[in-house]
């Protein structure tokens, strides 16, 4: 084990030369710890016909808590627990999404994570019993942990657009369940 | 600036940081570390998260064809969607640590981090006649690590579009390195120990503030050139474009970029890539 000022550089290595810690270099510590959690209601989308229907076009921004001024990064988890699905005349809801198994699952919180997804079809002149098929993805649901000006936030990104259908058949809809996120984090910077 | 090593019975603490002159250090440093952060190279007062264990695990991702849907006199072929997840083994600590996790030598990077949801493919699938389909380029397969219990998994979800029949995803074996932090996120670091002294020598190993930072772990590092992999510092994915309505087709589309590596779909027209810090981990 040597400690040793090297180049101006303190220097700290193990036997077989490993850096263990070396002054001109930088080291992540953890400024604070940011436990919560939050929420987002349900949404929905339908089509009325072929050529109509309602549609999300959503990017919004939910501040969680204060960090430390300097802190540039989280390390952590997050985990969702999603609320109930819905069906509407017979149609089931065709958002797909990660599974309620999934709900005890805790993901890493870094970058971006898609939360949910569904397919888009938009046939114009369609039988009754033709299925949805996987033409586009036509909604999307993305969430960002990150920090700005001295908070943890969650960025969110949602996109819904059901496929179309014909006018004779039930409204097709795609259904965003509402959804609880709990995290687990911890803020900090390099120094 | 010269660098200093401190001992200060005043602060409790123990520092090394840059000072204008090493005879008569600043003080600041030794009793606010946090607000004195660029001239701070490290003090015992800090929380440095401790690597406890690394491991690399085989994930087998299994293929993805497209559905046969047959309504006489119609046969569709509809594309699909899947998602799983599968065990990478323990990791080993009570409660929910800090994990980072990378694909070992996948799509020619020796290491690719796994931040966020990572786009690791684009579907290849043909119709019967051998034709590519157009619709490949707007689906995806990503990947994303987890924990449950004291499991940690990877998961995997993605799409392949309609009309695939052969080849939507192949098979693909993954080795995965997982990096575990000895630290449970709940403000208990699990190496602080106060009958421990701030430092300590031996032949073999020096531990420093109450054992927080030991020479017999190791640390995330950065600014070595030595870096081997990356902490994302935001979004790693833009989704661009409105969801439109009526007839018209999606009109957004999705882009996964981080260093160099890039996927994206559907209608986009972003040269989005994310800010992110080289680090290095053991």
């Amino acid at each position: 084990m040597t400690l040793r000022w090297q180049g101006g550089a303190l220097q700290l290595t193990r036997p077989d030369g490993t850096v263990i810690f070396n002054s001109d270099e930088q080291l992540f510590h953890g400024t604070d710890y940011l436990t919560g959690s939050f929420s987002f209601d349900a949404q929905e989308v339908y089509m009325t016909g072929p050529e109509n229907g309602s549609y999300v076009n959503t990017t919004d921004t939910t501040v969680l808590k204060p960090v430390h001024p300097n802190a540039t990064h989280l390390v952590g988890f997050f985990r969702r627990v999603w609320g109930p699905t819905s069906t509407r005349n017979g149609t089931s809801t065709v958002f797909v999404e990660n599974t309620s198994t999934w709900g005890e699952l805790w993901k890493e919180i870094s970058g971006t994570h898609i939360f949910s997804t569904a397919p888009l079809d938009n046939t114009r002149t369609r039988t009754a019993d033709q299925p949805v098929m996987y033409y586009f993805i036509g909604s999307i649901f993305t969430g960002t942990f990150t920090i700005e000006n001295s908070s943890m936030v969650f960025k969110r990104r949602l996109i819904m657009r059901a496929s179309t259908t014909p006018s004779t058949a039930s409204y097709r809809y795609v259904y965003q369940p509402s959804v609880t996120i709990t995290y687990r984090a911890l803020a900090g910077f390099f120094t | 600036m010269p660098v200093i090593l401190r001992y200060a019975p005043s602060y409790n603490a123990l520092a090394v940081y840059e000072t204008a002159n090493a005879a008569s250090p600043a003080d600041g440093p030794m009793a606010d570390p946090k607000a004195n952060a660029s001239v701070v190279k490290f003090h015992s007062g800090l929380q440095y998260p401790t690597l406890k264990t690394q491991f690399d695990a085989v994930a087998n991702l299994p293929a993805l064809e497209g559905e046969t849907i047959v309504r006489p006199p119609t046969t569709y072929y509809r594309g699909a969607y899947h998602q799983g997840q599968l065990s990478l083994g323990s990791h080993g600590q009570a409660d929910v640590p800090i994990i980072k996790a990378a694909l070992v030598n996948y799509g020619g990077r020796s290491l690719l981090p796994i931040e966020g949801s990572l786009i690791i493919e684009q579907p290849t699938g043909q119709f019967v006649s051998g034709t590519p389909l157009a619709e490949n380029s707007r689906f995806f397969r990503a990947i994303e690590v987890g924990i449950a219990g004291s499991t940690v998994y990877l998961n995997y979800f993605g799409y392949v579009p309609a009309g695939t029949r052969f080849g939507g995803l192949p098979s693909r074996t993954l080795t995965v390195r997982v990096w575990v932090y000895d630290w449970v996120i709940d403000g208990s670091p699990t190496r602080y120990n106060a009958a421990q002294p701030l430092l300590s020598f031996s032949p073999t190993r020096i531990t420093v503030g109450r054992g927080q930072f030991d020479t017999d772990y190791s640390y995330i590092r950065a600014n070595t050139g030595n870096e081997n992999s990356l902490f994302a510092t935001t979004a790693t994915t833009e989704i661009a474009g409105t969801s439109g309505e009526g007839f018209a087709e999606a009109n957004w589309g999705w882009r996964y970029s981080v260093d160099g590596w890039t996927y994206q779909g559907q209608t986009i027209s972003s040269s989005y890539a994310a800010p992110f810090k080289r680090v290095k981990l053991p």
